[in-house]
C-alpha cells in the first residue's frame, strides 16, 4: 500500500539532508527515491520552491568538465526545518494514537 | 548523446523564460550524468525529447499558476493559462495513457472549451446587441420627439433603460465569465497533473 508523501514532509526531508553538508541534486534525489519512493521530477519543483522561499541557496562546483549545482541550507531554512520537525512530531503522535486504538 | 538529447529538449522549451529553462536543463542533465543513464534508459524514463519537454512545460505552467504572485501581470497569467489549456489538449493527443480514457477526456475538454467559448460569445454578442439597441432607441426617441412627444419620450426612456441594464449587468457578466474560466483552468490542471505530468508524488514504500 502506498501513502502519498505530503509536500511539507518532502520539504523537511530535503532540508534535513542538507543540515549535514551541502550536496548536489543527484544525492538528494537518490536519498528521496530510496527512502520515500519519490522521483526526481517530483523533487525539482520542491528544490525550486525551497530556493525561491529563501530556505536554501545554490552554487556551482566544477566536476569532470561540467558543473554540479550544490544546495546549501540557509539560516531561515534551518528555522523552517525546526517548525516542520515540531509539526510532524505532533501530527505523527496524533495519527499513532488513532491507529493504535485498533490494537486495544 | 545526452547533450544532443537535452539540446533537443531545449529547442522545445523556447517559450519558457531563459533562466527557468536553463535551471531545469541543468538539473536534469546532472541527474542523467550522475545516475549514469544510457540513452536507452533516458528514453525509457523520460520519453522522446518532445514528450519530455511537454511534461516539463505542463508542470512549469501549472506550478507557475499556483504561485501567481503579484509580479505576474493579469494578461501574462491569462496567456500562460491559455498555453496550459493548449498543452494539455496536445499532450492528451500524444499521450500513452489508456486510449478510451484519452478519448473521453479529449471529448470532455473539447466540449468544455467549445462550451466556454460559446457562452462567452453569446454573452458578449448579447451585451453589444442590447447596448446598440439602447443607443438606437435613444437616438430614435430624440428624433421622434419633434413629431410626437409621447413616442419620443417612450423611446428615450427605453433607450436609457437598456443602456442602464447593460452598465448594471456588465460587471456581473464579467464575474461569471471569470469564474467559468477558473473552473476550466482548474479542470485542465487536474487533467494535466493526473495524466500528463511526471511529477506525481508516488507513495512511500
Amino acid at each position: 500500500m502506498n501513502i502519498q508523501v505530503p509536500t511539507v514532509v518532502l520539504d523537511g526531508s530535503v532540508l534535513a539532508v542538507l543540515t549535514k553538508e551541502d550536496t548536489y541534486g543527484y544525492i538528494i534525489t537518490k536519498a528521496m527515491q530510496e527512502l520515500l519512493g519519490v522521483s526526481e521530477s517530483t523533487m525539482y519543483p520542491v528544490l525550486r520552491r525551497l530556493k525561491r522561499d529563501g530556505y536554501l541557496e545554490t552554487y556551482d562546483k566544477p566536476f569532470e568538465g561540467r558543473n554540479r549545482r550544490y544546495y546549501h541550507i540557509t539560516d531561515i531554512g534551518r528555522g523552517h526545518l525546526q517548525e516542520i520537525i515540531h509539526s510532524w512530531a505532533s501530527f505523527r503522535a496524533a495519527v499513532d494514537s488513532l491507529l493504535e486504538e485498533s490494537n486495544d | 548523446m545526452i547533450k544532443e538529447y537535452l539540446e533537443n529538449v531545449r529547442s522545445y522549451l523556447k517559450d519558457l523564460p531563459t533562466d527557468e529553462r536553463e535551471e531545469l536543463l541543468q538539473f536534469y542533465e546532472e541527474q542523467m550524468l550522475d545516475a549514469g543513464y544510457s540513452m536507452a534508459e533516458i528514453e525509457e524514463k523520460y520519453g522522446t525529447p518532445k514528450q519530455f519537454a511537454r511534461s516539463l512545460k505542463i508542470e512549469y505552467f501549472i506550478e507557475n499558476d499556483e504561485i501567481s504572485d503579484e509580479t505576474v501581470t493579469r494578461s501574462t497569467r491569462t496567456k500562460n493559462r491559455m498555453n496550459l489549456v493548449w498543452l494539455v489538449i496536445l499532450g492528451l493527443f500524444a499521450s500513452p495513457i489508456l486510449i478510451p480514457v484519452a478519448i473521453g477526456l479529449i471529448g470532455i475538454l473539447f466540449a468544455a472549451v467549445i462550451g466556454f467559448l460559446g457562452i462567452i460569445f453569446g454573452i458578449y454578442v448579447g451585451i453589444i446587441g442590447v447596448l446598440a439597441g439602447g443607443l438606437i432607441a435613444f437616438i430614435n426617441g430624440v428624433i421622434l420627439l419633434w413629431q410626437s412627444v409621447a413616442t419620443g419620450v417612450f423611446y428615450i426612456g427605453a433607450g436609457l433603460l437598456l443602456t442602464g441594464a447593460v452598465i448594471f449587468f456588465a460587471p456581473i457578466v464579467w464575474r461569471i465569465t471569470h469564474w467559468l474560466f477558473e473552473v476550466l483552468v482548474t479542470f485542465i490542471k487536474w487533467v494535466g497533473n493526473r495524466y500528463l505530468s511526471k511529477n506525481n508524488v508516488k507513495g512511500a514504500r
